[in-house]
Order: structure tokens, then C-alpha cells, then sequence
């Protein structure tokens, strides 16, 4: 870390040029890799549990004890804290840390606000002139978003239960596809793989000082 | 008289002097940065290209390496991860070629990066 911020978000730098990075915009931002793009992986933001049901075999970075202590646990919730430095953009249709999806980014910022997501489960979008599909698991407030065209084709999603456990289901050719990875695994089109769409589950004030021009689902 | 005034003049005028250095100090210290951001990968500036350049505000807070980050982190095996991950910690996780890892968010809070190896790829993990 560089003890800088860019809208209360992380600036790193690297050791081999002390060139800074912006975290949210996976951007270099001063120095010799400014405006190089830092390429994006995609991670998930999910619980242990949840986790290990999709990957029992995963590894994991040590911890010293089981204790869930973490610094930031009274900031998460204080709606009267938007950050180290503040807000710069007051958007009051939704609460300063309600979470949201961000997808889109520069190239046609879109948020999905978790209370949206949480009635709905499953959505068929489009972001960025892509189509979109995105998921929510409710007991961890995971939301993970990829791009529902595969070979040319749109594909459009239904959650179904199947054996006790929860299914993507395309209404195209009616594959079975796991939620959480996107790997269809039953049906004309098993073995594919959706791509995963770049996003960040991020607090809606922040989402807004970078893009208070985003485009909000569920709002018109 | 003129020359009892002349005191308060000089306060005055150091007083002024000193509200305008407040006011834009807080400007010296947060460098404007513009960053041009490019709709996905035209690095020749194809037809499609279309970048559009940002103007952001820098802001230090704290000293480089305040927070020290996780190089050469130890990983744990599921078993042994099983000791101390909880259900319902809240964990960042990513899978690369096969390869599941799973980083505490609460253990992140306080170390901000990870700088590890996945199925042989250098990542930076970022909370």
C-alpha cells in the first residue's frame, strides 16, 4: 500500500518502480506503468462455506487463530462514514454502505444494488452492450456476474432445484449449468464455460463518486 | 494615532495570510491526476476505440508500507484450513486452472495486499 488514496480507494505501488496503482480501476496511475491496465482475475467474494462446497480441495492463506476480528467491522455498517476522506457525490436513493454489484466500469457503468438482487436471484441483463447474467446467494451476499453469450448466442437463465441443489438452467437448450462457476454440466451444451464479467461488490457510496452517472438496475 | 494602527494592520494582514495558506493546503497536498481509461484492449486505437480521460484527486494518508503487506504467504491445506476458517467468514476466493485459494477478508483487513502464486501465476490480492 501506498497510504494514498483515489475516492477513499486503495493506491498501490510496486517495489520494482514505485509506480502507482488504483485498486478500482486495476489502472496504473502515476509513474513509468501509468495508464497501464493491470489485468483482472475473477474472484469471488463469497463465505468459507459456500466456498468449500464449490472447491473442497481449496487451499487457503493462514490465519493465526479462528478469530473473525477485523478492523473495519463497526465501519461496514455506519451509514454516517462514507470512507477515510469522504464522499463527493450525495446520491440518496440508496443508503451510503447498501452493496452493490458494480459491472460496466468505464465502459457503461452499471450497479445492481444487493436488495434488488435479493428478490430476484437470478438476472438477465445487459452491461456495456453485453449481455449479463448474475446470481445472488442471499446467506453470503455473494453476487457474481458473467457474460450469458456463448458462441454468438444468447442465452437466457432460470434458477431451478434439482436434487436438493440449485441449477442454471438455459431456456435455449435447457443445459444445466452450475451457478456458482458458470460450467454446464448436463445437456446439449455441457463442458461449456460462461466468462466471468469484471466486477466489484463495493458500497454504494463509493460506486458513485467514481460513476455518478451509473445506470442503476431496478431504478429507471 | 496612524502609528497605533499600524500593529493592527500587521496582525490583520498575518492573520489573512495565514487563512489563505489553510484554505488551499489541503489543495497542495491532493495532486490531480488524469488518467485515461480505455474501453477494453484497442491499444493501436482501432475504429472502436474509445478512451476518455478522468481527472481523480490523489489523497495521502499514511506513509508507504504503513500497512505492511503478505509476501511469500504460508497456505494451508483444507484440512488444515478447516481449524481456523469459520462457515460464515467472509473470504475472497479464486480459482485459476484447477487451483482453489481461499483468503480471509477479516485477515486482509489489516494486511490490505497478498502478494502470493496460484497454479504458477504471480496475483496481487487486494481488500
Amino acid at each position: 500500500m501506498s497510504g494514498k488514496l483515489i475516492n477513499n480507494a486503495l493506491v498501490m505501488y510496486d517495489r520494482e518502480t514505485r509506480s502507482l496503482w488504483s485498486q478500482f480501476l486495476s489502472i496504473g496511475v502515476q509513474g513509468e506503468f501509468e495508464g497501464v491496465r493491470l489485468e483482472t482475475l475473477p474472484v469471488v467474494l463469497t463465505t468459507w462455506g459456500e466456498w468449500t462446497e464449490q472447491y473442497p480441495e481449496t487451499t487457503a492463506l493462514m490465519k493465526p487463530n479462528s478469530s473473525l476480528w477485523d478492523p473495519y467491522l463497526g465501519y461496514y455498517g455506519d451509514n454516517s462514514q462514507p470512507g477515510i476522506i469522504g464522499e463527493k457525490v450525495k446520491d440518496e436513493r440508496f443508503a451510503r454502505k447498501e452493496l452493490v454489484l458494480g459491472l460496466g466500469f468505464d465502459d457503461g457503468p452499471k450497479a445492481f444494488p444487493h436488495s434488488e438482487l435479493r428478490s430476484k436471484r437470478v438476472v438477465n441483463d445487459e452491461v456495456a452492450g453485453e449481455k449479463a447474467l448474475i446470481i445472488f446467494r442471499e446467506d453470503s451476499a455473494t453476487a457474481i456476474a458473467f457474460n450469458r453469450t456463448l458462441d454468438g448466442r444468447d442465452l437466457t437463465f432460470d434458477l431451478i432445484e434439482l436434487d436438493e441443489r440449485e441449477w442454471l438452467r438455459d431456456r435455449e437448450t435447457d443445459t444445466l449449468w452450475i451457478p456458482f462457476t458458470g460450467l454446464a454440466v448436463d445437456g446439449p451444451l455441457a463442458g461449456s464455460v460462461l466468462d466471468r464479467m469484471h466486477g466489484a461488490n463495493v458500497f454504494w457510496f463509493a460506486w458513485t463518486d467514481f460513476y455518478p452517472e451509473t445506470e442503476v438496475f431496478g431504478v429507471s | 494615532m496612524l502609528s497605533r494602527l499600524i500593529p493592527f494592520a500587521f496582525v490583520a494582514f498575518i492573520v489573512a495570510a495565514v487563512v489563505v495558506l489553510v484554505v488551499n493546503f489541503d489543495n497542495l497536498s491532493r495532486p490531480k491526476l488524469e488518467i485515461t481509461v480505455s474501453s477494453e484492449d484497442e491499444p493501436s486505437g482501432g475504429a472502436n476505440a474509445v478512451s476518455q480521460t478522468r481527472e481523480f484527486e490523489l489523497v495521502t494518508v499514511l506513509a508507504f508500507d504503513t500497512i505492511r503487506s503478505i509476501d511469500e504467504p504460508i497456505i494451508y491445506e483444507r484440512e488444515k484450513a478447516n481449524t481456523v476458517y469459520l462457515d460464515e467468514e467472509l473470504i475472497l476466493g479464486l480459482e485459476i486452472d484447477g487451483e482453489a485459494r481461499a483468503y480471509s477478508v477479516p485477515l486482509l483487513s489489516g494486511r490490505e495486499i497478498v502478494n502470493d502464486t496460484l497454479a504458477g501465476i504471480p496475483i496481487a490480492i487486494t481488500w
